[in-house]
């Protein structure tokens, strides 16, 4: 049963990643890649001087995948609707959980994938610059950050995004959640990050016990939504979509 | 006596106050060709979906394969073939990876799966243009690979929603032979729902629906003579439009119009034509021969759907 499961929900996934190929053209994927990398770096730039801005940079290098996530997910799901592929992908022997836990799969890797796109510039141009993220032992700040927060950050926006889409009645209305979802968390993260260091956070140790609470409680908010989200994933609800 | 392809008690689906399908018994042997036939708004799309188990019946019960589609779902669509009326394409993946797509969904084997779709492709001449993008075929093309799609993993069952209303008459053809080759000599079950008469009568059985009731069924040439008319082709010349107001007005006289050189004079089973005839020479025209035809399945249907009988009827 499990490795049906995984077979199907890969095959999903591969299906999504074919169709995004083709849905903007070389020169929309150019401008993508172009912006998120100038995003990075002005960001790394513009924010380096603040004394909040090892542990602001970070956030603003997520949002725009975030952002971009949250709205893969609802096109993804919601998306079927209005192209008329749901009902026929449901009359076929794909699994309701499958369906959904494919495009998990696709938008999440699509995701860190641009995390890591957003992340190298700047990333770059700090340690050349030997400025802000990488001041005073600030590199700890960084690296926690992306890996330990920014990833199970960007699976709940897509779980988030997926949920969505589940229970609203128009796609538009799931992109609008969507998308609000995924800024409230970024401006969320940002408060937090002025509110630690306005405390007198900003230490690698205290850092460190700051990233372990934020990963371990992220992580359970998403094994919750991905309960959650399968739990909800079943055929009627599937075709009530959008 | 083997388990029917699909079986329905008292199917009935409600929409609020508006009941969609009213209470239909169907029983569809296994390796026919079975036509639904009905007008727009009959009911026949909400039939296919009930049986799909894409939406719950309000009462009765239905059975696909043997399997009931209230908790079976998931074995019945294992077995199933579907095209429903929008094609589900992928428009922005291409014909190969389209059906690629839903071959793994079906867990067809590597080796299988590419032989598989070759065979498909070539045989309705689509491999040439295998990978193009979907979105730059014409409707027709579409509607072909969808169909390729639903037969890609030799289902048991394949239903059609129909299936020949984006093709032209030679696909048209050409599906209808498949079709039946599937379902005589593969001995899968094709159930297909159309609104033209002419493509229902080439189903082995058909039921015809109206309002969401089951209004008849049977064979073609059994249910070619529920509308208790007879067709009379009258060839020659001088049928003008007063002539035929003239004859339409007659109480035994269904309907009559002109067909190129021929006036055809529908009539009730029991009326003399020679009446008919006399007044057509009374009035002037010429006429070079009589025929009296089979009214036809189209003419049939019509009178069924105009009767709206009461009762259910079986043939």
């Amino acid at each position: 049963m499990m490795p049906s499961m995984i077979f199907d929900s890969w095959t999903m996934a591969v299906k999504e990643w074919r169709e995004w190929r083709f849905v903007r053209s070389r020169f929309g994927w150019s401008f993508l890649v172009i912006l998120i990398m100038a995003w990075s770096l002005i960001a790394a730039l513009l924010l380096s001087y603040l004394e909040a801005g090892p542990l602001i940079i970070p956030i603003v290098w997520a949002a725009l995948p975030f952002v971009l996530s949250a709205v893969m997910i609802t096109d993804s799901i919601a998306g079927e609707r209005e192209r008329q592929t749901l009902e026929t992908l449901l009359a076929s022997r794909l699994p309701d959980r499958a369906f959904v836990l494919g495009k998990i799969i696709a938008v999440t890797l699509f995701g860190w994938g641009l995390l890591l796109l957003g992340m190298l510039p700047g990333l770059l141009q700090q340690a050349w610059a030997q400025a802000g993220v990488f001041a005073d032992g600030h590199s700890l700040a960084v690296v926690g950050w992306l890996v330990s927060v920014s990833a199970p950050s960007l699976v709940l926006v897509v779980l988030a995004g997926a949920l969505i889409s589940l229970y609203t009645p128009s796609a538009r209305f799931a992109f609008l959640l969507s998308i609000a979802f995924a800024g409230a968390m970024a401006l969320g993260a940002t408060g937090l990050a002025v509110w630690w260091v306005a405390q007198g956070g900003g230490n690698p140790q205290s850092l460190s016990t700051l990233f372990a609470v934020l990963t371990l409680s992220i992580t359970i908010v998403d094994a919750c939504l991905l309960g959650w989200l399968l739990l909800s994933a079943h055929r009627d609800r599937l075709l009530a979509i959008g | 006596m083997p388990t029917p392809a699909v079986l329905t008690a008292q199917l009935t689906r409600t929409f609020g106050s508006q009941t969609v399908i009213d209470h239909i018994d169907l029983d569809v042997p296994t390796g026919a060709v079975y036509g639904v036939l009905g007008p727009m708004g009959a009911g026949k799309t909400t039939l296919v979906r009930l049986l799909l188990g894409l939406a719950p019946p309000t009462s009765g019960a239905a059975w696909l394969l043997g399997f009931d589609v209230r908790t079976d779902g998931d074995a019945i669509r294992a077995r199933t073939g579907v095209v429903l009326q929008s094609p589900g394409l992928y428009e922005n993946l291409t014909a190969i990876e389209n059906l690629e797509l839903y071959a793994r969904i079906w867990h067809l084997p590597a080796v299988d799966r590419t032989a598989r779709i070759r065979d498909l492709l070539q045989h309705l001449d689509l491999w040439p243009r295998r990978h193009e993008r979907v979105a730059e075929w014409s409707p027709t093309m579409k509607h072909k690979l969808a169909i390729l799609r639903a037969l890609v993993h030799r289902p048991a069952l394949l239903i059609l929603d129909e299936p020949a209303a984006g093709l032209d008459v030679q696909d048209q053809e050409l599906l209808r032979s498949d079709l039946n080759r599937l379902a005589h000599q593969d001995g899968a079950t094709v159930l297909i729902t159309t609104r033209d008469p002419n493509e229902a009568a080439l189903c082995d059985e058909i039921a015809i629906l109206h309002q969401g009731r089951l209004l008849a069924r049977g064979t073609p040439k059994s249910l070619a003579q529920i509308g208790n008319v007879i067709r009379v082709v009258i060839k020659g010349a001088g049928f003008t439009a007063d002539l035929v107001r003239l004859v339409e007005s007659r109480h035994d006289v269904c309907r009559a119009f002109v067909d190129q050189n021929c006036l055809i004079v529908e009539i009730s089973c029991g009326t003399a034509c020679a009446s008919i005839i006399n007044l057509v020479v009374e009035s002037g025209a010429d006429i070079e021969s009589v025929e009296q035809v089979d009214s036809g399945l189209a003419t049939a249907y019509r009178s069924i759907l105009e009767h709206s009988y009461d009762a259910k009827h079986d043939f």
